[in-house]
């Protein structure tokens, strides 16, 4: 069987202010997890398989950067994987993974291949071999497989994760099939789950979870292509995940059987997670962290009193200089920084080309790139966008420290409210899709349902 | 007083043992027209009547000391029938079998609230319905029941579910339950009716709030509820503070759920190794009856012989027979077959899937697939009877055919060569409306004896099947059962109400209450209207207010005055905002039941209002006389439909009104009554007859009253006039 995997590549909404969406940040496939691109972890991840082809598609603004790194990871991959296995990176202007279907779905479904879409965020230690045999067991019935996971991080809160209402059932051969899907802020404005009646007569034990995250990864048989190609223009302005929600809906709607939706629920014991928000991002860093702690043990105390401390679960990048008597713990500090005397960083998370001056003291903090901390500032629980400067002896708690400049005042609240709703857009990985921040359930098709459809 | 250690042995043991509430009354008219006759659960189901298969479930768990019956309509046969039961006898499992008779109670939160009042409840209980057939082990959910209470500080109910599929034949099709539970602890967190698998497309709405802090939940349409719930003592109080209730499940479990203020938490115990469902259709009486059959419910089946005197042995394949029964030489019993004792099966008779009663007489070349033969029925040579239920003492006549659905009534005779079309129900004496159905339900004594005379009647004549049973007096529908037959067609259409369009919220009930209400005020048949007032407060001191006898009048008098100004603001404010009337009427039927007053006064209220608002429009010339009636009383008689139900109370209604109007402005009171009149008759809340009844009612013609009959008087007779006239007519049709 064989893959032809695409990787989508969004701005990173829930990563601002250090992600794309601000001038002065990075990609979300450059943000670096232990100072390594994620898109590198991703594409790592892949090679694993390997797949037959992997694509990479961006958005026009970032796409010479990341092509960037995508070719840099190429020059590094063995021979044999080189010559089999493509990998290149395309940009497309497309908004909405819909309208990317309608660029290159008709290339799919001729190919005949099956695809698979992965989002450049995620980590995982499930190799991906585990999820291409649970697809192969999966019945021919299916359309494609889901994958879905659950926090496993306790730091994390549920409510910055984008968590729906997943409506599945399992079936007697063990097999898993995705039903509906509701946005958890479409429930709250209309106060109803809705499930329909229909759907409770084809599947008379359906389970309903709360807390199960959509992984993105999706599994589609290029039969899917042909049924989407199919349906209206409609289909080309939707997400991901109305396709996937309207994919489900459309295998217990009509009266006759069709192709289901399969659904694969990470066992709670595997690691997986998207890093598409800032706390699910520091806890990855920091998962990184501990894990090279364990391999490195206890680093021998140099001789030298007055040298910088770094402790065995931090991570300094290349060409970045520390003061003396400076400490810093469970922290990644990127590429040529600049770090003063006498300053404490613990638990943070700093971008390449950061300027920090002496007796800084810095607590779960992101700092974004090239910014610059003047003397004594001390900063706890904040994230600072890149380029931005932090005056001197500045004490702060708890904020969001952003530029302030013409630009950013006037979409202020546009970026406000595109946070907010970012939740359920971020699904698209693809791009800013405006229309997916809840899903028009008002736009269930109800006039294909035929109504014998247990015709006894 | 007894030695205390005594005592303190005594309730330690009772303290294991739970009582036991069985809700005899379904409130409800899916067997009709055969509840007419019989209540439910003395129903014969593979020949024995269905609350045997209830007691037995609770001898058998030894689990319960004590039961109370719950009875509402045919109360005393309950009672006769126990009476001569095995569980009165003095090797009964029970230390105590007590019948309640409560005939106030229009539906499972009435009784329950009964039982509250009468402070039977000492402890945790089992609820249970009078038409359960289970082999389930109640000491399992028992045991379950004690630890969840233990566990859970707002834990009050453990309701018993069967896993089954979901259109398994003893489920309920007609209102689906859907159980949405949290899929750890089995904790119900929603519970909502669907449509049938055929009906409208609907959603199940889960409001979510109670999904806070649930991970992952089930919503489970593959369950067969039993109605056996084991319930804390807090079960029956929170009924009674909510007088609103009355299904136990989409108003109380539901209620309870979805609240804010009660906060208390229901389970449920899901077995899938038992057997258990509950006999509360016609399809699931089918399926039950099959599943007893086939032996899925073992222990019980036929050959436990759960009567004393019933002598069944099991032959395989499936086929059940007493002792004494005569098979002709030629006749064929296939699989799946009951036959009760003394019964004959003539020759060439093939019987398969089906239930004889005893002493049935089944003729010669008679075809019977998947029916019911009730006892002493009697089928004659040729027939072909599918798929239908034939009650005790019917007769069906030589070469008759009853297709799918169809019931034969007690006492009910098919002439020969008839054809009953499918889903034909037919009665020996006719049912026209629900009013008089409700006569029947709650059966005063002279009728009962009265049909079960002719039921035996019909039994002793079953071997005179082609003489003429016919009594010149009787009366039939000779379309349905043919020139000699005996019966009348029973028409469903109040049960048509429910299985189309009462499947949610408060149509639904209505559509219960109606019928319950009926049965209440039918108690009192043939008693004057003023006479039926007094004797029905009666009723609700009995059983509201056990102690508080004496100072009762005082109470009501306060209490009517209350409710009066409550209910004419009520409806006023309906009419007002133009509320739906549905919505008017339970606001009204809450009030009523919350003063505890009768349907006089809800009557009085409600006209009052009426008339209040008519006067209003004509005197600041709104509108003309006609139209303000018109307008008023034809939006609003309907309130009246579920104010009057039997022929009292029209004849109430009407001088109400007429008083009423006599208070007036003189100038158009009488054309106000007259129009009024012409409303309520044409609405249908007052029938002709009861008009003329009225008419001639000396309170009508009092002195008083008398100023508004001189309009109303030409009606009355243009009525007669058109009453004879259509007489003629019909005759003419007839011939």
């Amino acid at each position: 069987m064989e893959f032809h995997a695409i990787i989508f590549c969004g701005k990173g909404n829930s990563l601002s202010p250090i992600s794309a969406v601000k001038d002065t940040g990075v990609p979300k496939a450059l943000l670096p997890i232990a100072n390594k691109p994620m898109i590198e972890y991703v594409l790592e991840w892949c090679d694993k398989a390997p797949f037959r082809e992997v694509t990479v598609v961006t958005d026009v603004p970032s796409h010479s950067k990341i092509s960037k790194v995508v070719d840099n990871y190429k020059s590094k991959r063995s021979k044999e994987l080189a010559n089999t296995f493509g990998l290149n990176c395309i940009s497309s202007d497309a908004v909405s993974t819909g309208s990317m279907l309608r660029q290159y779905g008709s290339q799919f479904a001729e190919s005949g291949s099956n695809v698979v879409i992965l989002p450049c965020d995620f980590i995982t230690d499930v190799p991906p071999q585990v999820f291409i045999e649970i697809y192969r067991g999966n019945s021919d019935d299916n359309l494609g497989l889901g994958i879905c996971y659950n926090n496993t991080f306790d730091n994390v809160d549920n409510k910055v994760l984008k968590t729906n209402y997943t409506v599945f059932a399992e079936k007697d051969d063990g097999t898993t099939v995705l039903l509906d899907l509701f946005s958890k802020s479409s429930v709250n404005t209309t106060k109803f789950l809705d499930i329909r009646t229909q759907l409770l007569w084809r599947y008379p034990n359906t389970s309903v979870s709360t807390n199960l995250l959509d992984s993105f990864i999706f599994f589609a048989s290029a039969k899917i292509f042909s049924i989407l190609a199919e349906r209206k223009e409609e289909v080309f302005t939707k997400s991901a995940t109305k396709i996937k929600r309207d994919l489900a809906r459309r295998s217990w709607k009509h009266s006759e059987k069709l192709e289901t939706m399969g659904l694969f629920n990470l066992p709670k014991q595997s690691t997986f997670a998207r890093c598409n928000n800032l706390s699910v991002y520091m806890e990855v860093n920091r998962l990184f962290l501990k894990q090279r702690a364990r391999e490195v043990g206890n680093v021998p105390r140099s001789k030298d009193n007055t040298a910088a401390t770094i402790g065995a679960d931090s991570i300094v990048g290349a060409d970045t200089t520390l003061g003396e008597r400076t400490n810093v713990k469970r922290t990644v500090i990127g590429n040529n920084c600049k770090i003063g005397k006498k300053c404490r960083i613990t638990a943070c998370v700093v971008l390449d080309n950061v300027t920090i001056e002496d007796e800084v003291n810095l607590e779960n903090c992101i700092i974004g790139q090239h910014a610059k901390l003047e003397k004594k500032c001390k900063l706890v629980n904040c994230n600072v966008e890149g380029s931005y400067i932090v005056g001197q002896s500045v004490v702060l708690k708890g904020e969001t420290l952003t530029n302030i400049s013409l630009d950013s005042l006037e979409s202020e609240d546009a970026l406000y409210t595109d946070s907010h709703h970012s939740l359920s857009d971020d699904d698209d990985d693809d791009d800013d899709d405006l229309g997916s921040d809840e899903y028009d359930d008002i736009g269930f098709e109800e006039e294909e349902y035929e109504d014998d459809i247990f015709a006894r | 007083m007894p030695p205390k250690s005594k005592k303190i042995n005594e309730s330690e043991e009772d303290e294991q043992k739970l009582q036991a509430i069985v809700l005899t009354d379904s409130y409800q008219t899916r067997f009709m027209p055969l509840t007419s006759i019989k209540p439910r659960c003395l129903l014969p189901l593979a020949n024995v009547p269905l609350i045997e298969y209830t007691l037995e479930f609770l001898a058998q768990s030894n689990h319960v000391s004590e039961v109370y019956l719950m009875c509402s309509s045919h109360a005393e046969q309950i009672q006769e029938y126990l009476d001569d039961s095995k569980w009165v006898s003095p090797s009964s499992p029970f230390k105590k079998l007590q019948t309640i008779t409560s005939h106030e109670s229009r539906s499972v939160g009435d009784a329950m609230r009964d039982i509250d009042a009468r402070g039977i409840i000492n402890g945790d209980f089992v609820l249970v319905s009078g038409d359960v057939v289970t082999n389930l082990d109640l000491g399992k959910v028992v045991k379950l029941h004690k630890l969840r209470k233990q566990q859970d500080r707002d834990y009050i109910c453990t309701m018993v579910l069967k896993q089954a599929s979901e259109l398994h034949r003893s489920r309920s099709f007609i209102e689906p339950s859907c159980f949405i539970l949290d899929k750890e602890t089995n904790r119900c967190l929603y519970y909502q009716d669907i449509p049938p698998v055929d009906g409208a497309k609907s959603t199940v709405s889960i409001d979510p709030e109670v999904l806070d802090n649930v991970g992952e939940f089930t919503v489970k349409n593959d369950l067969i509820d039993c109605h056996v719930d084991i319930c804390t003592p807090v079960v029956p109080t929170i009924f009674q503070e909510n007088f609103d209730y009355q299904d136990l499940r989409t108003d109380w479990v539901k209620g309870v759920l979805t609240s804010d203020l009660l906060k208390k938490h229901i389970y449920a115990y899901i077995t899938s190794h038992h057997y258990a469902a509950r006999v509360e259709s016609w399809q699931t009486y089918d399926g039950i009856s099959q599943d007893v059959i086939e032996r899925w419910s073992y222990p019980i089946v036929p050959e436990r012989n759960m009567l004393s005197d019933q002598t069944y042995s099991y032959e395989s394949p499936h086929v059940y027979k007493e002792h004494n029964i005569r098979l002709s030489q030629s006749s064929k019993l296939q699989s799946r077959v009951v036959i009760g004792a003394d019964t004959f099966v003539g020759d060439g008779t093939s019987i398969s899937g089906s239930v004889i009663g005893r002493g049935c007489h089944i003729g010669h070349d008679v075809t019977i697939e998947n029916s019911y033969i009730w006892n002493g029925a009697v089928i004659g040579d040729g027939c072909i009877v599918r798929h239908s239920i034939v009650a005790a003492g019917a007769v069906v006549k030589s070469n008759a055919m009853l297709n799918s659905g169809s019931v034969i009534g007690f006492g009910v005779v098919i002439d020969k060569d008839v054809v009953v079309p499918n889903e034909t129900k037919i009665v020996k004496t006719p049912i026209k409306t629900l009013q008089d159905s409700a006569m029947f339900m709650s059966s005063s004594e002279d009728e009962d004896s009265e049909d079960e005379d002719e039921v035996n009647h019909a039994v002793a004549k079953k071997n005179d099947v082609d003489g003429n049973p016919l009594d010149s007096s009787e009366v039939r529908d000779a379309n349905v059962v043919g020139a000699n037959g005996v019966g009348f067609l029973y028409e469903e259409e109040e049960d048509d109400e429910e299985t189309n369009k009462g499947y949610s919220g408060i149509m639904y009930q209505m559509a219960q209450l109606n019928v319950s209400d009926v049965s209440v005020a039918s108690t009192t048949v043939g008693a004057h209207h003023h006479g039926s007032k007094r004797k029905k407060r009666t009723y609700s001191t009995n059983s509201m207010y056990i102690s508080g006898d004496e100072d009762g009048e005082e109470e009501e008098e306060e209490e009517e005055e209350d409710f009066h100004k409550e209910a004419l603001a009520t409806v006023e404010r309906a009419m007002e905002n133009n509320h739906d009337i549905d919505t008017a009427l339970l606001e009204l039927n809450t009030l009523r039941m919350s003063m505890n007053v009768t349907y006089h006064e809800v009557r009085l209220s409600t006209s009052t209002a009426l008339v209040e608002r008519v006067d209003h429009f004509i005197a600041t010339d709104t509108l003309g006389v006609k139209d303000a009636v018109d307008k008023v009383f034809g939006q609003w008689s309907a309130l009246f439909k579920r104010q009057v139900f039997e022929d009292s109370d029209q004849i109430d209604l009407l001088l109400i009104v007429q008083k009423l109007c006599c208070h007036l402005n003189e100038s158009y009171r009488s054309m106000v009554f007259l129009f009024v009149l012409m409303q309520l008759y044409d609405a249908e809340v007052v029938e002709e007859d009861n008009v003329y009844l009225w008419w001639n009612d000396k309170e009508s013609n009092t002195e008083e009253m008398r100023v508004v009959r001189d309009k109303a008087e030409k009606w009355i007779e243009w009525l007669q006039q058109a009453e004879s006239d259509s007489e003629e007519d019909s005759e003419e049709d007839d011939e």
